[in-house]
């Protein structure tokens, strides 16, 4: 799909083509965008609303700031889902992929990051894992456990290192057996010293609980958590105003950097 | 969608030696954005109690611990004899 824009302003509702966004952002930001067939892109903005005779509807305008100008940008993945957000202290837009072709643009406040991040991957209340035990094992064997779902009884062993082995298996049967997806959430910033900052919580979602993937120096650690505990790395996963480097743009106007 | 009551988690716990059940979950208030609501419901004879904490969103992992500690303080009410 080329050219395509929506705008319920009644729902905040904002579809496009990704190349109708390119050219909306560009537009916006007064760069060239491009786009061969831009005059097309601009006419179904304009069509939609998006853009008036005074520029861009003030609703998406508001949308685009955070875009343009963001302390930290936000990459949700969930079961091949990809969305995408940017924050900054005033406001947070995420583009959901609405179809193949489409997106959604949706802007919110940032104290609604938390639950936009936890509704993403679909955060809900589990049972407690019936064997609450940490477990070790290589990156590409957690990628055949929930691939093939299955896993190398030699390959897995419990961090406490004098785990019973019928404790391990068990608790490495229910992963395989109750598994529902994993998701992950990032956030990506610059830092004061003008360094890559980022933020990565990474879950394996099963029928009996949570596992928390945790990345070790030779090995990777499975940890049993709540939906509590993940709904608390979730709140820490942007950045503290303290950690963004004070010159990004979205840092400055607004404890949370975002 | 944000208009609801998104429940997070739910969970069979003890308040002052009594079965309860502590859930999490999240709201947006129109005035102040995202808010996490953390509730204990309990029966102490013919009485329930709820203790509920609520907090900005952002700030519940500061603050969880505090609000458990709280409500692990509960005690209910003597109740007469029959």
């Amino acid at each position: 799909m080329s050219a395509h824009a929506t705008f319920d302003l009644s729902q905040g509702l904002l579809r496009l083509s990704r190349p109708t966004l390119a050219v909306l952002r560009a537009r916006w930001r007064g760069a060239d965008h491009g786009e061969p067939d831009a005059d097309e892109h601009i006419g179904a903005l304009r069509k939609a609303g998006v853009i008036r005779r005074r520029g861009v509807h003030p609703e998406v305008e508001a949308a685009l700031a955070p875009m343009e100008q963001p302390a930290c940008e936000l990459e949700v993945r969930e079961s091949g889902r990809l969305v995408e957000g940017w924050m900054s202290r005033e406001a947070v837009t995420f583009v959901y992929p609405a179809s193949e072709d489409l997106v959604d643009v949706a802007v919110m406040h940032p104290s609604l990051v938390p639950w936009s991040l936890a509704s993403l991957v679909g955060l809900e209340p589990r049972p407690r894992p019936e064997v609450a035990i940490d477990l070790l094992l290589a990156r590409e064997d957690i990628e055949r456990l929930l691939t093939a779902r299955t896993y190398d009884p030699d390959a897995v062993r419990g961090s406490s290192g004098d785990e019973p082995a019928a404790r391990v298996a068990r608790a490495a049967e229910g992963i395989v057996a109750g598994l529902r997806g994993r998701w992950r959430a990032e956030a990506r910033w610059v830092t004061p010293g003008g360094r890559p900052g980022g933020r990565v919580v990474e879950v394996i979602d099963t029928d009996s609980g949570l596992w928390l993937v945790e990345p070790g120096e030779s090995e990777m650690k499975l940890r049993a958590i709540t939906p509590t505990f993940a709904w608390r790395l979730l709140i820490n996963v942007p950045p503290w105003i303290h950690e963004v480097d004070p010159d990004s743009p979205g840092a400055r106007t607004g404890a949370r950097a975002a | 969608m944000t208009d609801r009551l998104y429940l997070i988690d739910r969970e069979h716990t003890e308040i002052d030696s009594l079965a309860a059940i502590r859930s999490l979950s999240h709201h947006v208030d129109p005035e102040h954005g995202g808010v996490a609501l953390e509730q204990w419901t309990l029966l102490a004879g013919p009485h329930a109690y709820v203790v509920s904490a609520s907090t900005a969103a952002p700030d519940y992992d500061d603050l969880a611990d505090l609000m458990n500690r709280v409500a692990e303080g509960f005690a209910a009410p003597e109740q007469p004899e029959p």
